[in-house]
């Protein structure tokens, strides 16, 4: 099933976030919006964190390489990285086409869910997009 | 008009030259800082994911100490050539690229930093152009090949600055906490480490001195984006900075080495 853009939470930096509950446990999935990768043009390299890393929200957890520039990517949340995506690296062609499937980059086991309010919904996000832009 | 710092050109190197442009950057500043500098010994920078293993591609840069750049794209052989890094905080960005959005701006920049290279280079006597304006009208930048060459002066983006078909500058940036680090070389003189990479002296230009060339293109680039310099020492914290900088990442073979 395809994750439905309006339903994400979004960071100011321009990661999305799928929250999603397994077995009791809060789980969040982090990927790049369709905005920033229209923006940052033509990823050339990505850098995954390790499985098992704990990490604040905001903080720095890996790096992309555009055409033009070396980027970071931070952690809109709180928690312990559960899972990584390892196919994205070698096929970042493919996250233009489709940023909120395959181009998920990681699964975080949430560890302080109310930071999740200082989240952008949908529509607070494009507001954001269209005055940067 | 806004001021900003201008650091004395001087050769350094090169994990401390490439840990000071990452402390200027990672400093609280309020105004764009404006750096050259030149390199102690030849030195070959890595581009940021760029492998250690790839320089036996290149046979005559190997016997030349190694740095990664905190920045992407391809190595290159610092030795006959001037080196500027740009810093700009975000508040500086929005006022000298009001009408674009934050990566409008680093675009900005490329387009601003390498136009007032260009102008620079007419007054030394040489016409020079970015890549992209030398294309045809039929053609258009290209998006990266699969396996790009490992030297950036081999490589191609349309803000390059080209001289009788040579890449003569190439840039990179960084972008740390909404503020961007721009870095790029500027060949004087073919290298005998990278002897297929040009200078502007190899087009019969006279070879300018690092510092009369970093003068006018400060000049240049002030005029054009209505910044006013001002002749500034690294402040002590950035110089605290940059040593520890040094030590952790540029200058840690375990760093440079990770790839």
């Amino acid at each position: 099933m395809s994750r439905d853009e309006k339903k994400l939470l979004y960071a100011e930096s321009h990661e999305w976030v799928d929250i999603a509950d397994v077995d009791g446990v809060k789980i969040a999935t982090i990927g790049i919006s369709a905005f920033a990768i229209e923006q940052l043009n033509d990823l050339v390299y990505m850098d995954l964190p390790k499985v098992g890393r704990s990490l604040a929200a905001g903080e720095e957890f890996g790096e992309v390489e555009s055409v033009k520039a070396v980027s970071p990517l931070y952690s809109p949340v709180s928690g312990e990285i559960t899972e990584v995506h390892s196919e994205l690296p070698s096929n970042l062609d493919r996250l233009k086409d489709n940023p909120y499937d395959f181009g998920w980059i990681m699964k975080v086991k949430l560890s302080n869910e109310p930071a999740l309010g200082s989240l952008l919904d949908y529509a607070a996000y494009t507001k954001q997009c269209s005055e940067a832009g | 008009m806004i001021s900003g710092r201008l650091i004395p050109l001087e050769s350094l190197d090169g994990s401390l030259n490439m840990a000071i442009d990452q402390a200027i950057v990672e400093s609280d500043f309020a105004g764009p800082t404006l750096r050259f500098y030149g390199w102690s010994a030849p030195t070959l920078s890595l581009g940021y994911f760029q492998k250690v293993s790839d320089r036996v591609l290149h046979a005559e840069s190997r016997p030349l100490a190694i740095v990664r750049r905190s920045t992407g794209g391809g190595a290159i052989v610092h030795h006959h050539e001037l080196t500027y890094s740009l810093a700009i905080p975000s508040q500086s960005q929005k006022d000298l690229f009001r009408s674009t959005s934050n990566t409008g701006a680093a675009i900005g920049v490329y387009e601003t930093v390498h136009n007032s290279i260009i102008n620079a280079l007419l007054d030394f006597g040489m016409k020079a152009k970015l890549h992209g304006d030398s294309l045809g009208t039929e053609e258009t930048a290209s998006p990266p090949e699969e396996t790009e060459p490992f030297l950036c002066f081999q490589r191609r983006s349309a803000w390059d600055i080209i001289a009788s078909g040579y890449k003569i500058l190439g840039s990179a940036q960084r972008r740390v906490q909404g503020k961007i680090l721009q870095h790029g070389s500027l060949l004087i003189q073919a290298s005998n480490f990278a002897p297929q990479l040009p200078g502007i002296t190899e087009f019969g230009l006279a070879r300018p001195s690092p510092s009369e060339l970093a003068d006018n293109i400060a000049e240049k680039l002030g005029a054009l984006l209505g910044i006013r310099w001002h002749a500034e020492l690294l402040s002590s914290d950035e110089q605290e900075l940059g040593k520890s900088i040094q030590q952790s990442c540029f200058g840690n073979p375990n760093w440079t080495g990770r790839r």
